[in-house]
């Protein structure tokens, strides 16, 4: 019988074919083709994102409140003092004694903390742009607000985070065991820098307020909670969902108009943590009947996931 | 290799199965006496000795020990060999055939070190069988030698308390590509520990990572080898890889590092004997052969008689069950003794295959029915018998199926049983053909536009690009640019951030496999319990109502298919017949991008719509096999939009090139077989990577090969056509990308169209065959020379090439240039062609299963 031919071979032998396919690195000719296309491509984005030819963030940076603490990075502080606390129902005791932990921590101690990402998906490429910290100061309480204005400023960020961590606070937040704190775990490996919250005290509210509240309320959010427990409605808050794209809008075209509202709703927030942690510290310990934590079950970017 | 398989060949003084030394050549002289003329060909690969070496010297005291404790007191060669090398610090690729103890030329190495140094190493394995195999093999050794490594897998199956375990006291941690590129690159930061020690990355099986999926996990390790550099460390690549042609080159292209082959195997093998077996013929006159199934069955009926192990490989999931009933009926009747026979196929929940797996390692089970899913290296212990039930399609596979037969000392059995299709035919008739070729090459080609696309996106969501840098030695710049036009990407001073609020490796699947298993439901007296998964793309034609569908061959029936909650509900049944579906598959242009002339005809390039309908199914009754009924299939069809390039010849030029019409289809047939040859060579691809299909350009007749090599005409509904017959006859080859929405093969494709057709010319013209063979236009069963369908075959690409005759002897065109004559006059449509790759990268979150159904 004739012996049939292996058509690798004889493609091989074949002009205009390499005589050993290279296998290492892609062939020479398809370049130029994919130059074109890669141009083509280019096109079409161009035209999809239709950019507005605004001014950089860079020049409008100086629009927004507070000073430059460093390249990209914006310091704002807001003092909220201790008539227009009580008034806001913003004070709190001296000595605070959690009734779901029975820990006990100073007021003074406290370091209340919330942070804008630019997404919600997790993983290495979540940005904190917004790092909110509501402390104790004097008689009365200060907000501090460190704001990404360049992706330059993010060193400084997490320095500033650092800052925030010495002299051992205790945190407390919403959520932030499971999505602020890894973040900005992330941005700390990201940067070659220690774990400064690593070890300190956390009063993370979701896990108390889903202790006593979970299928009596419609859900457990935090302005859910804020108007259950302090009985206030927000007005005319920008949602949390659109942050990330007001802080593209400002990175893209210095547009700082949803950027300031992402600033005052960090500053809700963060209020709100205020008083859902009075009205928690308030209820007898009945009510939190089991011992508070994290559930292991669902950590963010983690899908259940079955190849094949 | 089983570690207990070892234990008894290093050791002489366990028994060797003295019995069993005689019940292989007993078996293989009755074949040969009482079957001639089935046996076609016969091949004996010679018994090999051991060759072994000394344990290295500098060997950790405690992996001595256990080693020793396992039985392995000296290595073989090829293990010495990897030893050194990798200790020696280079890359490796091992390619030694099945059960030549692989694992343990990167287990030695990498558990060394991990005692030395606590330096940590990744395994990657195709699936998480596989994975969970390593880890029991690696636990058995640490237990042995009570080393203190901890071994862990890490897949979608592992809960989360325990990830954070795994992600920072793992040693050696196993998983696979998706799970890497999905859950660990793009979380690395959680992974900081494990990046910082890691010394070794082990990936097995690499010969399964070819053509589009391939080239996407060459892109996964490029973006490995990104996190690895920002961690401070260079890993060492350790790959393993079955028989394949070019097992260096191709470790290397995956990688991207320069490898050192390791081929020769120290390993002790008995004789292999392969015998090729073509079905008697049960009716002469009209050639019809007794089937490979009732074939495979009752060889399958001697060996265990003979009191043999075996393993039946076929070609689908159905004829799995109907061959395990079959030896079932025969050896497993009386059901309070445990089975001796089983099967094993994808769909099975984990649980059932894992047991299957167990039984056949300790020896519990005589036969194991599987299909592909068998040829991967997972651990079943030795066998003697090996039985194809049709050829597998290329040489590497069938190799890697008959290694599966393997016992250290003793002789093999090997049998190749032809099917009914023009390719088996040939093989079986020609086994030269098999003997003499080198198995396959993989080819992979990591730069693919819209795959680098896509993992660029992906790298920078995992770490800022700096403008200068370079992914995979190429300079990358202007894709960042295209990113940022896009906006997903932000630049600021010389870095590029992801700014995007998307986790990017959500929107590309590695292995394009849509999501959304169908669940089989039993249901039978009130009860409610999942029997099997079926996945999306086969559900249409295993599970549709009516179906008969079977677990280890028992019978279920399918009552209702819940198609939007992927559910289909089956009841127990007690039938004589098993169901087929009837399916057909057409394909219709929708757009053009591009087009030019191509010799006497036109080359296009374009979107299709592909569309793959069940119609019906056919009863068929056990052992008989003859046709019982038939039953309506309802269910949407299968579509698949994508990107494809066509070759047309008007009527008149074949009018005038061919004497018949049966001429012309041969022909075109034969041409689109060698066209996609071509095609996958010069595009690096697998050959299910890109489509081919010959059809009216109208969508309303499709031809395939039918038996024997010649073609035939399907119309709507799979109804058959007589090609004289019809009013207007204008076939149309088409190369199609198979992936929904196309991942940018064809564009490249229709660009290098002169290449292709002079390189198919060549290919057809220069082959040495007589009428036709699987090298060049497809395997032909015996034509008359002058109309075969390798002349035909040429004629239609000459066609294709050769310049129209010069009319006004103004155009003087030599060879196969061509002129592009685009359709929107201003470029167009190139944009549009563009616009056509982008779909897919462009648009977010498309589930990688973009099968719409109508």
């Amino acid at each position: 019988m004739p012996a049939p031919v292996d058509p690798l071979a004889c493609a091989a032998a074949l002009p205009g074919n390499p005589v050993s396919p290279p296998v290492a690195s892609p062939p020479a000719p398809g370049d130029s083709a994919w130059r074109e296309r890669l141009a083509h491509l280019r096109l079409l984005a161009t035209e999809r994102s239709c950019r507005q030819t605004g001014r950089s963030a860079g020049a409008r940076a100086g629009e927004l409140p507070g000073r430059e603490l460093a390249p990209g990075l914006r310091l704002h502080e807001v003092r909220v003092g201790e008539s227009r606390a009580r008034l806001a129902g913003l004070e709190l005791a001296q000595g605070l004694r959690a009734p779901w932990s029975a820990e006990v921590v100073d007021r003074e101690q406290l370091c209340l903390f919330d942070t804008e990402t630019s997404g919600l998906a997790g993983g290495v490429g979540l940005k904190v742009f917004l790092l909110g910290v509501l402390r104790r100061d004097g008689d009365g309480w200060l907000l501090r607000q460190y704001l990404l204005t360049r992706l330059a400023g993010e060193a400084a960020l997490v320095d500033a985070w650092a800052e925030e961590c010495r002299g051992v606070p205790w945190l407390v937040s919403y959520n932030g065991k499971r999505f602020d704190l890894p973040a900005l775990r992330t941005l700390e490996t990201l940067h070659r820098r220690g774990a400064v919250a690593a070890g300190l005290g956390h009063w993370d509210l979701l896990y108390p307020v889903r202790r006593a509240f979970r299928g009596r309320w419609p859900d457990c959010r935090l302005t859910t909670a804020e108007r259950m427990l302090a009985g206030r409605e927000r007005a005319h808050d920008l949602p949390g969902g659109e942050a990330p794209r007001a802080w593209r809008t400002f990175l893209a075209h210095g547009d700082t108009g949803d950027l300031l509202r992402v600033m005052q709703h960090n500053r809700f927030d963060l209020e709100a943590l205020l008083r859902v942690l009075r009205a928690l510290l308030a209820m007898p310990e009945t009510r939190f009947e089991t011992g508070c934590g994290p559930r292991r079950d669902a950590e963010p970017g983690h899908r259940r996931w079955s190849p094949g | 290799m089983s570690l207990d398989a070892r234990l008894q060949e290093v050791e002489p003084e366990f028994p060797v199965d003295a019995a069993g030394a005689g019940r292989l050549p007993a078996l293989l002289a009755r074949l040969k006496r009482k079957y001639r003329g089935c046996i076609t060909g016969e091949a004996v690969t010679p018994a090999q000795p051991g060759q072994f070496a000394e344990l290295p010297a500098e060997l950790h005291p405690r992996l001595r020990m256990a080693l020793q404790t396992r039985g392995i007191a000296r290595l073989y060669s090829h293990q010495a060999q990897a030893w050194a090398a990798i200790t020696g610090g280079e890359d490796c690729v091992i390619a030694t055939p099945t059960a030549s103890g692989k694992s343990l030329c990167f287990n030695g190495p990498v558990l060394d070190a991990a005692l030395k140094e606590r330096a940590k190493a990744l395994y990657l394995f195709p699936t998480k069988a596989l994975a969970q195999d390593q880890v029991a093999e690696l636990l058995e050794l640490n237990r042995a030698g009570e080393l203190g490594v901890r071994a862990c897998t890490f897949d979608g199956d592992t809960p989360s308390d325990a990830r954070r375990a795994v992600r920072t006291h793992g040693d050696v941690v196993v998983t696979n590509p998706d799970m890497l590129h999905q859950a660990i690159l793009p979380h690395h930061t959680k992974w900081a520990q494990f990046f910082q020690s890691l010394r070794y990355i082990v990936i097995d099986e690499v010969h399964g990572y070819r053509g589009v999926f391939g080239a996407h996990v060459a892109n996964v390790l490029r973006r490995l080898q990104r996190i690895c550099t920002f961690y401070g460390v260079r890993p060492q690549y350790i790959c393993c890889s079955a028989t394949i042609g070019n097992p260096r080159e191709h470790a290397q292209a995956l990688t991207g590092r320069s490898m050192q082959a390791i081929t020769r195997s120290g390993a002790p093998c008995g004789a292999g004997h392969l015998l090729f077996w073509n079905p008697p013929l049960v009716n002469p006159d009209l050639a019809i052969r007794a089937s490979a199934r009732s074939q495979v069955s009752k060889l399958a009926r001697m060996a265990l008689k003979t009191g043999l192990k075996a393993i039946l490989f076929a070609p689908s999931r159905l004829m799995v069950e109907v061959l395990t009933k079959y030896l079932k009926d025969v050896f497993d009747h009386d059901p309070r003794k445990p089975a001796r026979v089983r099967a094993y196929r994808g769909g099975y929940l984990p649980d059932e295959r894992r047991l299957t797996e167990k039984l056949m390692r300790q020896g519990a089970l005589d036969a194991i029915v599987s299909t592909s899913a068998l040829e991967l290296g997972v651990d079943i212990g030795a066998l003697d018998v090996a039985l194809l039930c049709g050829y597998p399609g290329s040489i590497a596979a069938t190799r890697q199926r008959l290694g599966r037969a393997g016992r250290r000392q003793q002789s093999t059995l090997g049998v190749l049983v032809a099917g009914s299709e023009a390719l088996d035919q040939f093989v079986v008739r020609n086994p030269a053909y098999f003997l003499e070729r080198s198995p396959e090459h993989a080819r992979i080609d990591p730069d693919q536009l819209l795959i680098l696309l896509d993992h660029i996106r992906c790298a920078a969501f995992e770490l800022p690009f700096a403008q200068d840098d370079t992914y995979g030695a190429r300079e990358i710049h202007e894709f960042l640019e295209y990113l940022a036009d896009e906006g997903v990407l932000h630049r600021d001073g010389r870095l590029w951030h992801w700014i995007d609020d998307s986790y990017p490796a959500n929107a590309v699947n590695l292995r394009s496999v849509a999501d959304g298993n169908f669940v089989v439901v039993d249901r039978t007296d009130g009860r409610q319990t999942i029997i099997a998964e079926v996945d999306y793309s086969s559900a249409a034609l295993n599970v549709y109502e009516g179906a008969i569908y079977m677990v280890q061959s028992v019978p279920w029936q399918v009552e209702k298919l819940d198609w939007i909650g992927r559910k289909a509900y089956v009841v127990r049944t007690h039938v004589d017949y098993y169901t087929d579906a009837i399916d057909y598959t057409r394909l219709k242009p929708l757009a053009e991008f591009g087009e030019a002339a191509a010799g006497e005809g036109v080359a296009r390039h374009g979107e299709v719509h592909v569309v793959t309908r069940v119609t019906g199914y056919k009863k068929i009754r056990y052992y008989s096999h003859e046709n019982i009924g038939y039953g309506p299939v309802n269910l949407p069809d299968r579509q698949l939009q994508t990107t494809a390039l066509w070759w047309r010849l008007t009527p008149q030029a074949i009018d005038h090139a061919f004497d018949s019409r049966h001429e012309a289809l041969d022909g075109f047939l034969g041409a689109a077989y060698a066209l996609h040859t071509v095609a996958t060579l010069l595009s690096m691809s697998e050959s299910r990577d890109l489509g081919k299909a010959v059809g009216s350009g109208e969508g309303d007749w499709s031809a395939r090969i039918a038996s024997r090599g010649r073609g035939e005409l399907r119309g709507p509904g799979g109804v058959a056509l007589d090609v004289a017959a019809l009013a207007d006859f204008a076939p149309t080859v088409y190369l199609y990308d198979n992936y929904p929405g196309g991942i940018g093969l064809t564009r490249p494709l229709f660009d290098r169209r002169d290449e292709l057709i002079a390189t198919a010319i060549g290919l057809v013209s220069g082959c040495r065959c007589d009428v036709g063979c699987p090298a060049c236009v497809g395997p032909v069963l015996g034509a008359d020379r002058t109309r075969a369908p390798r002349t035909c075959a040429l004629r239609v690409l000459q066609l294709l090439c050769e310049p129209p005759p010069a009319s006004d002897g103004s155009r003087t065109i030599t060879g196969c240039r061509t002129d592009v004559v685009d359709d929107g006059g201003d470029g167009k449509s190139g944009v549009a062609a563009a616009a056509a790759d982008t779909r897919r990268a462009a648009s977010t979150p498309v589930p990688s299963g973009a099968y719409r159904h109508a």
